[in-house]
């Protein structure tokens, strides 16, 4: 007796099912045994049973039935004495747990019930004495009479190989800040959730415009394994980014089959802040001085037109003199003390206002004649001359005016103020002020001119 | 009655006797089974790829009786007539570790004759990912035949050889990541482990698939890893362009890894690859600023001696 699969080698992957055929085998014919129960058995029984499944099967994976599960032959009915395995593997709970092909063992176990082997049966047709004298003492089956033999069993091997079965699991990411122009590697997790050591490449999908994205290095894992893989960001220099979300869409395959898809995870990036190159800086740092000369040349400039026109005027309560003489007055004669001061006051507002129009037209002449300087060096024409001259005539006037209106001032002052004298004297100290002014200039003025000569002549003095 | 009794035994005894003298030795019938089993050196000979591959090689069972002397020939006509099959049990006792075997049958029912017959079966053949590589692999078969009547029972043992493929597999990490940013006057440098995760010595050979235009990119060309898990590096080096001025580079260097048997570099892998992103920013000097910086340096001393001598 022997007993066959057919086929004897099958292929199944995870979440697959596949059907073997087992039993006995004719020696003759080498197919599957069809046979009736014989005349000198009571009944016979073939039972299967799984013996060893392919890597083990101690979470489950592999789901072996048979159909029918057992099987009874029948007197006077020949039935092919085999049966139908379904094999089913599904994926393991833990990935490290890999099914890997292997052998399928099968039992084959053949029961057999003899009958009243003393006494023929019907289908006996020669002498019933013949039979007894077998029975009894040549072939001595009478002993079997009424037994059962269980121990007759066969072992059936079926080679499954189990397909590589490609999968990973990314693990989740958090989502990732990165500033304008900064560049980073960001580390993914994967799991080989695959049955075999399996290489894994990667691949961004998608258009991330200025912005530069490579794809995760290729690795190698065993099953189970986890291990990090590195995705290179260089996100686009932004000026200014109030906050915007991208989508990197990662896909992994097999580099057994590089054009199918087994994994994809999105990684969420968000860009934020202010970028400022490198030549940005320099730029801002470069305008920043040409405006900090430009400011510094300007109020110098006005500092030298203040300088050239006059003074401002001092308040004349706090002048040591009249401060003095209010001191006294307040002593003295508390009305006649506010009245004068009042006066002064009122004094000092109108020589402000007279200042601050003279300084007005002092920097307006300024600016028109740098004006006029300006556009000179583009436009020479003779009639520039005679605007100039105009605007220096007009200029004059001006200052004419203003010398009228102080003197003006001045009379009304002598008029109207109770203290003639002394409004008369300031007047005189504000014109010999000013004429001291002018003269400290000029003689700083050829004080220079003298130092610049000295050291010409002091060149040549060896 | 007793003389002729004894008379009879003599008789008997002398006839046995001469029985014996007169019939040859070799005419007693010795009748024995014997099997061999043979296979394809073809098929042994191609290295069986592990766990990709099925190898089903097909044995020929080869099954003869032998006999002694005419009686024994005579017997074995006689069984042959008589439409009676041997049975040749095979049995895989024996196997490699890193394999898996089994046959299509293990039972092989043979017609007897009086010459040699034949009958094939199918042992199927199967390798793990840890199959060494042109290592040699071996399945012992026990065959036998048990005694039918006046044919002797057989029992002996074939040991087939088969050799193991190459799987190349290695694994690439960069342990300082993808990305680089450095200045225009510099360079970057990225090591890259590779590991031997295959079944042999394994040599690995870069080549950059591109290289940006205006930057120089040099890799490792190749380099060979020891049998399980050997471990080396590489380097792949950037320089950016260098141009005078301010730069704003950035540039995506891809490497393909191919893997191949170190004892033939014929045998390849699937590639790998490795991708990094290499950012050079920055101005770049003309390199003499230096020496202008000195020569400044010195003008400026020298100017202030002059003057203290004065």
């Amino acid at each position: 007796m022997a007993a066959k699969a057919k086929p004897d080698v099958v292929e199944i992957g995870y979440g697959e099912n596949i059907t073997v055929d087992v039993g006995l085998m004719n020696l003759k014919t080498g197919e599957f045994e069809t046979q009736g129960l014989p005349f000198y058995m009571d009944a016979r029984f073939l039972n299967f049973e799984v013996l060893e499944y392919p890597g083990g099967n101690s979470d489950g994976s592999w789901l072996v039935s048979f159909n029918p599960p057992s099987i009874q032959a029948k007197s006077g009915e020949d039935i092919p004495l085999k049966s139908q395995v379904t094999i089913s593997l599904t994926a393991p709970k833990d990935p490290k747990n890999t099914v890997q092909s292997g052998i399928l063992k099968i039992r084959l176990k053949d029961i057999q019930a003899m009958g009243n082997l003393w006494w023929p049966t019907n289908e006996w047709k020669s002498s019933k004495l013949l039979w007894f004298i077998s029975a009894a003492f040549l072939l001595k089956f009478g002993k079997y009479s009424g037994t059962v033999d269980n121990t007759m069993e066969q072992i059936i091997e079926i080679l499954v190989k189990v397909k590589p079965y490609h999968n990973v699991r990314f693990e989740a990411l958090p989502l990732i800040q990165f500033n304008p122009g900064q560049i980073a590697s960001i580390p993914i997790s994967v799991q080989n959730l695959g049955n075999y050591n399996d290489t894994y490449g990667f691949r961004i999908v998608g258009d991330y415009g200025r912005s530069t994205i490579s794809d995760p290095v290729s690795i190698s894992l065993k099953p189970g394994e986890k291990k990090d893989t590195f995705i290179g960001v260089a996100v686009s220099p932004n000026v200014l980014d109030t906050g915007t979300i991208h989508t990197i869409k990662v896909e992994a395959y097999s580099i057994d089959q590089p054009n199918i898809t087994i994994a994809q995870r999105t990684v969420y990036l968000e860009t934020k802040g202010l970028y400022i190159s490198e030549l940005g800086v320099a730029g801002i740092l470069l305008f920043g001085i040409i405006a900090i000369v430009f400011v510094a040349f300007f109020l110098h400039r006005r500092r030298k037109i203040l300088i050239k026109s006059r003074k401002k005027p001092e308040k004349p309560w706090e002048v040591s003199g009249k401060k003095q003489y209010l001191e006294k007055l307040k002593k003295k004669d508390r009305k006649k003390y506010n009245t004068v001061l009042n006066e002064m006051k009122d004094e000092y507002k109108s020589s402000i206002l007279s200042y601050n129009s003279y300084r007005r037209t002092m920097l307006k002449e300024a600016r028109k004649k740098s004006l006029n300087r300006f556009t000179g060096i583009f436009k020479r024409y003779d009639h520039n001359e005679k605007v100039k001259t105009k605007k220096l005539e007009k200029k004059k006037q001006q200052i004419s005016d203003i010398s009228k209106a102080e003197e003006i001032k001045n009379k009304e002052l002598k008029i109207e103020s109770p203290l003639k004298e002394e409004q008369i004297e300031s007047v005189i100290d504000k014109s010999a002020e000013m004429e001291k002014q002018r003269r400290e200039q000029a003689i700083i003025k050829i004080q220079k001119a003298q130092g610049k000569q000295r050291r010409k002549f002091g060149k040549f003095n060896y | 009655m007793a003389k002729l009794i004894k008379s009879a035994i003599i008789i008997f005894i002398l006839l046995v006797s001469l029985f014996t003298v007169s019939v040859p030795v070799n005419a007693i019938p010795t009748l024995n089974s014997n099997v061999d089993v043979v296979w394809g050196e073809k098929d042994t000979v191609k290295p069986v790829v592990p766990r990709d591959e099925i190898r089903k090689l097909n044995l020929t069972v080869k099954y003869k009786v032998d006999w002694g002397g005419d009686f024994a020939y005579g017997a074995l006509v006689s069984y042959c007539k008589g439409d009676v099959n041997a049975l040749i049990k095979l049995k895989i006792t024996d196997y490699s570790p890193w394999c898996t075997a089994n046959l299509g049958s293990s039972v092989v029912p043979t017609h007897l004759t009086t010459g040699l017959a034949q009958s094939s079966v199918f042992l199927n053949l199967q390798l793990r990912d840890d199959a060494p590589a042109y290592g040699e692999g071996y399945v012992k078969i026990h065959a036998s035949v048990p005694a039918m009547g006046l044919i002797g029972g057989f029992e002996k043992e074939f040991t087939l050889d088969f050799i193991a493929g190459y799987l190349p597999r290695i694994d690439v990490n960069l342990p300082e990541g993808t990305t680089k940013r450095i200045g225009p006057m510099d360079s970057a440098v990225f090591p890259i482990e590779i590991s031997n995760m295959g079944n042999a010595r394994t040599t690995v050979f870069f080549k950059i698939e591109e290289i940006p235009k205006g930057w120089t990119v040099a890799v490792t060309d190749e380099i060979t890893l020891g049998e399980s898990e050997g471990k080396l590096t590489a380097y792949l080096t950037a320089i950016p362009p260098k141009g005078f001025g301010y730069h704003y580079d950035k540039k995506t260097i891809m490497v393909k890894l191919t893997p191949a048997r170190a004892e033939d570099l014929t045998n390849l892998g699937e590639p790998l690859y490795v991708t990094v992103i290499v950012e050079s920013r920055g101005f770049s000097t003309p390199g003499f600023e230096s020496i202008l910086f000195i020569g400044a340096l010195l003008a400026v001393v020298l100017i202030i001696k002059l003057k203290k001598k004065k």
